[in-house]
């Protein structure tokens, strides 16, 4: 099977698996998976042309052979699982898309809550996948999410019972490693029932010096007052393909912070959505992207305003080095009946270099006249009555730069919910500006 | 009576321009070939070249598609039900008022633009076009003294060709979008403007435009061309009766400001937009677009939109020369079943280019107002600094406020700011102002003047005036 397109660009699924679709151990979950790869065969593999494409060229993805990678590969990974020491005993590691137990630890899990990965919890947990799965999941005919439906192995699987606080966060790392164009497709799934509250930080690396696809898909289901925080942490390597999809549906009260941070990969496209359903939801979707030399990351979210009462709020931050590319489009939709929303959005782009480009489309769509919604997007460079400050202070040039991009990106950083993912994101920020003043 | 009555009453209002004048009229039979265009350019009694730029857009046309991209809904146009040429029927040339039909001059008085010479007062040059041809052109001689060329396009095309030769399609290209092709294949009429350098214009010049026929469509096309160190203010004003049909107006507008010009343009757009339920109306769909070829030249978009069924409009300013600042004020007021898609373009090419966009959008009824932008920095535009705000203010629940601003950065100098909300009249505002004493209307009516002052201040004296009036006649009669 391959893919046709406008742009005569093919997207070769043959490779993937032999084409054949991987084959699950519960009726519905294949029904699912067969019906999202005839799917596929139908839609077109996004171009320029399509809007929620205009400035992310992926012809390279579609132009490389990717294979899924064989379980085989896996064996010569280690992963510490106490580089988050919060996270030590609750840490769960994919490899190319499949769940390695060794790799995992997961202990002291009180009792009711669930941290496994998806294949285990199809055969333990039937009755919650039934209910959940692929519920969420408002991306129609949009490419990837029907890839990821269709090709995924494996994943994670989350449940939280009704008033039950997991204090540690729960750590997903997804590594691809082993050899050229290796594909994964990790899915997760996370159900949090009433008044529930917990962490999940998701951490996707790889190596830079291989070219490979990850295609993630996350669906989040908060109950009634339910809290969740939520970190993805992007470090894939230089030469990786990153595309991802989260859609989280927020009951009456529930509470999302959701944290994007984008550091790797040649292109990365990140389409978030926040589904606010039940009254009094609130949600956060804050995002942080470095981009250096011929980097390109492409944020695209989804604020769905569907009832009375509820807020949101955004943070996008951008910081361009190089001949990167970024690209932001954040929705925000108030639906008729959403009356009493206040909506918030903001949008900020330092441009470090000559030949950075910088593409940002904050869009309003409004049906609801007793609303307070607002957008904002800056593009410009480090503030010169702050330069001139701190050279007044006896600090040099790059220095002076480094200071104030630093601060430009710390305020991101500064609301996250893990310590020590913190504290490495702030040497992350500092090894990035040193890299891009030199 | 309730806030939502109060605020209905504020917003609807009658249109007050919906008569017809009985003229008798000479027409092309309906359709589009290239005999019809042969037709038009013959009866214009054109020059080659010009008839060649037109079979050259048709040809483009045909093979163009209709956007479908705007914020906006419509059945499909037939465009070989239009009829494209429309005109008074009289004498070919009129050389002072006295001989225009009485008719058109007692519809012009209806619409309060007296053509005669009470004109001298308020210092206004009038090129009035009815349906498709020009009808008359107040003040030339005194224009001609000062060495500025105001005349309809017709004329100038005749008269001048060298000029419109260089100008024409040099900013909107004949292919540049599918009513835009259109229009240079077809366009009848429109006003041609030329400031010669160093002259400051000696009096704000003025076009009106009025649909009068109901098959007709209308496809005027404005140039002004403002030479070194000269400037000028151009007003334009659009009216038409009520159809159950839709018309299509798809006028062009193309402004070409040299070396430290400035050109300030505004329009008040009060087409008729159709009934309560959406029956009949204008489509504008409407280019509009201004170079700032010189350095230190200026361009003044300033735009109040209250009518039509559908409006389609993005004046636009490319900013090519170094220094050079691009301007859009804009409010758009939709109500009933209207919908608009309208918001600007700023390129900036040149170094240190400026440009400040405001844009106040006011949505009620079952109405759709979409601001849409674009912010454009280019390599080379080294320093170059852009500002926009756009505010939407929904009345009712059944209404929609949608902004879609896209920004571009291929410079690191460059500073961009982009700022939109969307909100309702405050009922503390109100609450306030009614503690004061005022009754509620008048308290909306204050509230809304308030939100669109920053785009009114812009307006020539006249002009804001006008619109002032405009926004309170939607405010009449809704005490009750």
């Amino acid at each position: 099977m391959s893919l046709t397109t406008a742009q005569d660009a093919t997207f070769n699924l043959d490779t993937l698996n032999s084409g054949k679709v991987p084959v699950m151990n519960l009726r519905s979950m294949d029904a699912i998976k067969k019906e999202a790869s005839v799917e596929l065969a139908s839609t077109p593999f996004p171009t320029t042309r399509d809007e929620e494409w205009r400035f992310t060229n992926i012809k390279a993805i579609s132009r490389s052979a990717f294979v899924q990678a064989a379980p085989a590969d896996i064996k010569a990974v280690t992963y510490d699982t106490a580089t988050v020491p919060e996270a030590k005993d609750s840490t769960l590691v994919f490899v190319n898309g499949i769940y390695s137990e060794s790799l995992s630890k997961v202990t002291n899990i009180p009792d009711g809550i669930i941290v496994t990965n998806l294949c285990e919890a199809v055969e333990k947990h039937a009755a919650l996948i039934e209910v959940s799965f692929n519920k969420a999941n408002n991306f129609e005919k949009d490419f990837f999410s029907l890839l990821n439906t269709a090709m995924f192995e494996d994943g994670a699987f989350i449940y939280i019972p009704k008033e039950t606080k997991f204090e540690r966060p729960i750590h997903l790392v997804y590594l691809t490693h082993g050899h050229e164009n290796a594909a994964s497709f990790p899915r997760n799934l996370i159900i949090a029932e009433r008044h529930a509250e917990f962490t999940v930080v998701e951490e996707y690396l790889g190596d830079d010096d291989q070219s490979y696809l990850t295609t993630s898909f996350t669906e989040i289901m908060l109950g009634e007052e339910a809290h969740m925080s939520h970190v993805r942490l992007q470090k894939d390597g230089l030469k990786a393909y990153h595309v991802n999809r989260i859609v989280s549906q927020l009951q009456r009260g529930a509470d999302l912070q959701s944290y994007t941070v984008s550091l790797g990969a040649e292109i990365f496209r990140n389409d978030v959505r926040a589904i606010m359903a039940g009254e009094g939801s609130h949600a956060t979707l804050d995002g942080l992207v470095l981009v250096a030399s011929n980097q390109l990351s492409d944020t695209h979210s989804i604020m769905d305003h569907r009832v009375a009462n509820c807020t949101s709020h955004q943070l996008h931050k951008t910081i361009v080095d190089g001949k990167a590319t970024s690209v932001f489009n954040g929705k925000i939709f108030v639906r008729k009946d959403a009356q009493k929303t206040d909506a918030f959005q903001e949008n900020h782009n330092l441009q470090l270099s000559l030949d950075g480009m910088v593409y940002t489309k904050p869009q309003l769509e409004i049906f609801a006249d007793d609303v307070k919604c607002s957008h904002g997007a800056t593009v410009g460079q480090t503030d010169s009555e702050q330069e001139f400050y701190l050279r007044s202070r006896g600090l040099n040039d790059s220095e002076t730069k480094e200071i104030l991009t630093f601060g430009f990106a710390t305020e991101v950083i500064e609301s996250l919910p893990v310590d020590s993912i913190k504290a490495d994101l702030r040497k992350a920020v500092e090894t990035y500006t040193k890299r891009g003043l030199e | 009576m309730s806030e939502t009555d109060a605020l209905d009453s504020v917003v609807s209002q009658p249109y007050k321009y919906g008569f017809k004048t009985e003229v008798e009229y000479e027409e092309f039979p309906r359709g589009l070939n290239e005999d019809i265009i042969r037709m038009i350019s013959e009866k214009k009694g054109e020059p080659e070249f010009m008839l060649e730029f037109r079979l050259k857009a048709y040809r483009n046309w045909l093979k163009m598609e209709e956007p479908t991209w705007p914020n906006v809904d419509y059945p499909p146009v037939d465009y070989n039900n239009i009829i494209y040429y429309s005109a008074p029927k009289k004498k070919p040339t009129l050389d002072s008022l006295d001989e225009v039909d009485p008719a058109i001059l007692e519809t012009y008085e209806k619409l309060g633009i007296p053509l005669n010479e009470q004109k001298l007062l308020q210092n206004v040059a009038v090129d009035a076009v009815f349906d498709s041809v020009s009808v008359a052109t107040t003040f030339r001689e005194k224009l001609a003294e000062a060495g500025v060329i105001f005349c309809s396009i017709s004329e100038a095309v005749k008269d001048y060709p060298d000029l419109i030769k260089k100008y024409i399609g040099s900013v909107v290209p004949a292919n540049d979008n599918f009513f835009a092709a259109l229009n240079s294949a077809v366009f009848t009429d429109g006003s041609f403007c030329y400031i010669p350098k160093g002259v400051a214009c000696p009096m704000e010049l003025s076009t009106y435009f009025r649909i009068n026929n109901e098959e007709s469509g209308q496809f005027e096309r404005t140039l002004i061309v403002a030479e070194e160190g000269s400037s000028v203010s151009y007003l334009e004003g659009c009216t038409a009766p009520m159809f159950s049909k839709n018309q299509l107006h798809a006028a062009v507008v193309e402004l070409v400001a040299l070396d430290n010009a400035e050109i300030r343009y505004s329009t008040v757009q009060n087409w008729y937009s159709g009934d309560k339920n959406g029956v009949g109306g204008i489509y504008n769909f409407v280019t509009k677009r201004g170079i700032c070829k010189g350095v230190n030249s200026k361009i003044s978009w300033t735009q109040v939109e209250t009518g039509s069924a559908i409006t389609w409009k993005y004046p636009s300013v490319i900013l090519q020369g170094d220094n050079s600042i691009g301007e859009f004020y804009s409010v758009a007021v939709t109500n009933d079943k209207m919908q608009a898609d309208t918001g600007t373009k700023m390129i900036h090419l040149g170094k240190n280019t400026r440009s400040t966009i405001i844009s106040k959008g006011i949505s009620a009824g079952e109405s759709n107002n979409s601001y849409r932008g674009l912010v454009k920095i280019g390599k080379k535009a080294d320093g170059a600094r852009n500002y926009s705000v756009c505010d939407s203010m929904l009345i009712g629940d059944q209404c929609g406020a949608h902004t879609f601003p896209y920004i571009e950065s291929a410079n690191s100098t460059a500073s961009i700011e982009h700022e939109a909300t969307t909100s309702k009249i405050g009922e503390d505002q109100i609450f306030y102002l009614q503690q004061r004493g005022l009754d509620e209307e008048n308290a909306v009516s204050l509230i809304i003047n308030g939100f669109v002052k920053e785009v009114f201040k812009e307006l020539p004296m006249e002009f804001a005036v006008e619109a002032t009036k405009l926004l309170s006649i939607k405010l009449e009669g809704s005490v009750g």
